[in-house]
């Protein structure tokens, strides 16, 4: 209490320009509400830091509102404060308080998940799990082998047991600011606008809190992080061209949606199709976490629409078309060994005797991995060691792509949501345009307005969103139901 | 109008819209072509504008028809840098569809009679690319070829790995358009670079590149013959960390087989070696050893008969102070760069 009061004084004191008479009549009235929660709690312990710092916000507040009108007293107050810490910093502008909103949009369903008795027990136990491990690796007759065991598990569980005890703390602190609410029965709006404001914070930073724990508990894809191949290409109809001008609206899309996500988009190969529709084309995205934006719109997508140009546009009919999108984690150097005695490489000098004897501008390459037969061939760039170099980036993007999958489908998985091979053959989306709507078959998910769709903005972001959304509650739920399987099969 | 109706037929529905202009083409197409004959251009279209597709098909067919080589190529690297790009891919698929303004139709007609003369594509265009670089070309200097990038690699990859200290200094002997020195000295921030031709068309064309590129700062750029004036080159060039030379190396009994392109607008003294190629090597294996400093490497872009050549060269002691360290196969598996080091 001695306590309180001394830090009451200090602000008091830090306080600029403020009018003596003023400041006095708040400190009486912060000791009187303190009394009277003391009493009312009949004495019960309450955390001394929450009020100090409510002191000395509304201190603050009252004295530099007076000197400085309309400056954000609780911004400087509260950054001088623990829990603040704790939160993510606020920032400023509206790029970052709409990123801010679609990130609310994105976990509000994290209560609920986290809610559930399967994800609770679960968590629970993780955390018992935690605490068994802290008291037996105190035993002194631990053999070496084990101790290493349990400190390597130990490490593993340490970032989830951390933010699960942040998590704690900080329904702890909003479950106090409802005590504090509930207890000042004075009408004293400004406090009560105070504690509600808190309050507000408090339940941010617990989404935040509650995000950070499942990204957490869900381990991540090593490829997330990584940049990828992105390739394209036309599906094949008994006539007319309207696969290849979607298979060309669908690159643009992606183009425009790296651009979206401030991502570099290098095409690396492009083949148009007569009459202005695309054959097939590759192109490498770099930037920040794109994989795991775009490994789940590998797949077919089909189209439906009455073509209004091109070959088919003469019968007024709906035609339906597909085209292919193969997304591909980009590996590092080190991931993968080629011998370069297993390729072959093909250009239009290949053939006589080359050197200073033939000028030619055919620069297009053409490599061969024998061993496996996969096939890539690039003709982007004039300069033929370019058109190598982005050939053979492609190849072991490709090559990588079979070793990863192959280890996925060793995995028995019933994910509705996967990245493999399986995949490829399989209708993910459906873009119809006489309905105007695009339909995501593995969420059921649907987009209207597909013009705006097709510009790769914002709706596809949305839709890219909910995928991951619901990639993350599977990946969860086969999490422990694995767990729960393991631990019954101990028994 | 036989051979313009048929081909007219097989560009198909691409030249539909613009039949007028098409037609109009074929009253002033005629075919002499013959030897020392004037090579006849047609005329621009007098009615009505072409699209870009419809000018890369149409130029397409005439290429093929006057059997030009990669008609298709041609065709749409000479477009596409009349609209301001490297390629035709990296055009977006709207501006394929573009109608040409009368300024790049007459532009289009202009560089495309040029190549219809046999003109390599990159003289009628003026540029191209070698490695990262895109360099001014000018007839008849010499235009680098694919296999030279990897000889930039491989002294790039010797030097990266600390060979020639922390700022080596290169000596290039033939560097035509300066594509292997700037190459160099963009791979190697640290690096200087003296080229040396005997062409004054090499030497001014290397410092126009040299000044587009900014590097003029690290670049000496000389006017010399090896072959008649060794000791000026020593004097003037003499310590260097690296030799590269991508000398004339054909055999003179080969000449007569190139193809149009080579023969009529590049240099024939960048091309020829004489009997077995080797004349202007022999010149480079004899400076060698008095311009390198001691461990200091050659490296030279030869024909695949000729590492044996160089290695017997060498072991027979007539070029004392070099030892042969390796012959490197290019993307083709045929032998053709060799390494030699000062000892």
């Amino acid at each position: 209490m001695l306590f309180t009061a001394v830090k009451v004084c200090h602000y008091a004191l830090a306080g600029v320009g403020w009018d003596g008479g003023v400041a006095i009549h708040s400190c009486l009235r912060l000791l009187c509400l303190f009394l009277v929660c003391i009493s009312k709690e009949g004495g019960k312990a309450i955390d001394m830091k929450n009020w100090a710092r409510l002191c000395s916000t509304y201190f603050c507040r009252c004295s530099l509102g007076h000197a400085v009108p309309g400056r954000n007293v609780s911004l400087h107050a509260s950054r001088t404060h623990a829990l603040q810490q704790r939160c993510p910093p606020r920032t400023s502008g509206p790029a970052q308080a709409f990123a801010r909103h679609q990130q609310r949009q994105c976990h509000s369903n994290h209560p609920e998940l986290l809610k559930q008795d399967t994800v609770q027990t679960y968590l629970n136990g993780l955390m018992e799990e935690q605490q068994l491990i802290g008291r037996r690796l105190q035993d002194p007759a631990l053999s070496d082998c084990e101790r290493r065991g349990l400190s390597r598990r130990q490490l593993d569980l340490s970032p989830l047991a951390s933010a699960f005890q942040e998590l704690q703390c900080a329904v702890q602190d909003l479950v106090e600011m409802e005590t504090i609410l509930h207890s000042s029965e004075r009408e004293d709006d400004q406090l009560l606008a105070l504690v509600k404001e808190e309050q507000n914070q408090i339940a941010k930073c617990i989404e935040t809190l509650q995000g950070k724990l499942l990204e957490k508990l869900v381990p991540s894809d090593r490829h997330d992080a990584r940049d990828v191949i992105l390739e394209v290409a036309a599906g094949r109809t008994t006539g007319g061209d309207i696969c290849q001008q979607f298979t060309r609206e669908i690159f643009e899309m992606y183009q425009n949606f790296a651009s979206y996500k401030n991502w570099e988009f290098d095409v690396l190969n492009y083949t148009p199709a007569e009459y202005g529709g695309l054959h097939h084309a590759a192109a490498r995205i770099s930037g920040q976490r794109v994989y795991r934006n775009l490994k789940y719109e590998g797949g077919t997508h089909r189209v439906q629409r009455i073509p209004e140009t091109g070959l088919s546009s003469r019968m007024q009919r709906i035609h339906t078309g597909t085209m292919t999108v193969i997304v591909l984690p980009q590996p590092n150097e080190v991931d993968l060994n080629i011998d370069s005695k297993d390729l072959r490489i093909d250009t239009f000098r290949s053939k006589g005797a080359g050197g200073q004897s033939v000028n030619t501008t055919d620069s297009a390459v053409r490599i061969v991995h024998i061993p496996t037969g996969i096939t890539v061939e690039c003709q982007q760039e004039r300069s033929q060691l370019q058109n190598r170099d982005t050939a053979m980036r492609m190849l072991r993007a490709k090559m990588y792509r079979q070793i990863t999958d192959r280890e996925t489908e060793q995995r028995h998985s019933a994910r509705k949501l996967q990245v493999g091979t399986r995949s490829q053959s399989e209708r993910i989306r459906t873009y119809n345009f006489t309905q105007d709507r695009v339909n995501d078959h593995r969420i059921g998910y649907v987009a209207r307005d597909i013009k705006e769709f097709l510009r790769g903005g914002e709706p596809l972001d949305e839709l890219i969103r909910e995928l991951l959304k619901c990639a993350q509650k599977e990946a969860l739920l086969e999490l422990i139901e694995n767990s729960s399987q393991r631990k019954s099969g101990h028994f | 109008m036989g051979a313009f109706g048929r081909m007219c037929a097989r560009l198909g529905h691409a030249l539909s819209p613009q039949k007028i202009w098409g037609l109009s083409l074929a009253r002033g197409l005629c075919d002499h072509g013959g030897a020392g004959g004037a090579v006849c251009c047609p005329p621009l279209p007098s009615v009505g504008r072409p699209t870009v597709e419809g000018c890369v098909a149409l130029w397409e067919g005439l290429f093929h028809e006057r059997g030009v080589p990669e008609p298709r190529l041609s065709s749409e690297y000479i477009i596409a840098h009349i609209l301001g790009a490297k390629t035709l891919a990296s055009l977006g698929s709207d501006r394929r569809t573009e109608l040409l303004t009368d300024a790049q139709t007459r532009r289009v007609w202009e560089l495309c009679a040029k190549r219809l003369r046999r003109m390599p594509v990159q003289y009628v265009i003026e540029e191209w690319d070698f490695r990262e670089l895109t360099l001014r070309m000018r007839p008849p200097v010499f235009i680098p070829r694919p296999e030279t990038e990897e000889l930039v690699g491989l002294v790039l990859t010797d030097l990266r790995a600390g060979g020639g200290g922390d700022s080596p200094r290169v000596l290039e002997v033939g560097c035509g358009s300066g594509a292997v020195a700037l190459s160099l000295l963009h791979g190697l921030p640290q690096a200087s670079v003296v080229a040396v031709d005997r062409s004054s068309e090499a030497i001014s064309l290397t410092r126009a590149n040299t000044l587009m590129l900014g590097l003029q700062d690290r670049l000496e750029v000389l006017q010399l013959d090896v072959s008649l004036d060794p000791r000026a080159v020593v004097s003037r060039c003499a310590p260097v960390d690296v030799l590269v030379s991508n000398p004339p190396y054909l055999f003179s009994t080969d000449m007569a087989t190139l193809e149009p392109e080579i023969l009529r607008y590049e240099d024939h003294a960048a091309l020829d070696g004489g009997d077995e190629g080797m004349s202007v090597i022999t010149q480079i294996l004899a400076l060698a050893p008095c311009v390198l400093s001691l461990g200091g490497k050659l490296y030279l872009e030869v024909e695949p008969r000729q590492p044996a050549l160089v290695q017997q060269a060498v072991s027979e002691g007539q070029e004392a102070g070099l030892r042969y360290s390796a012959t490197h196969t290019d993307l083709y598996g045929r032998p053709r760069f060799c390494v030699l080091q000062r000892i």
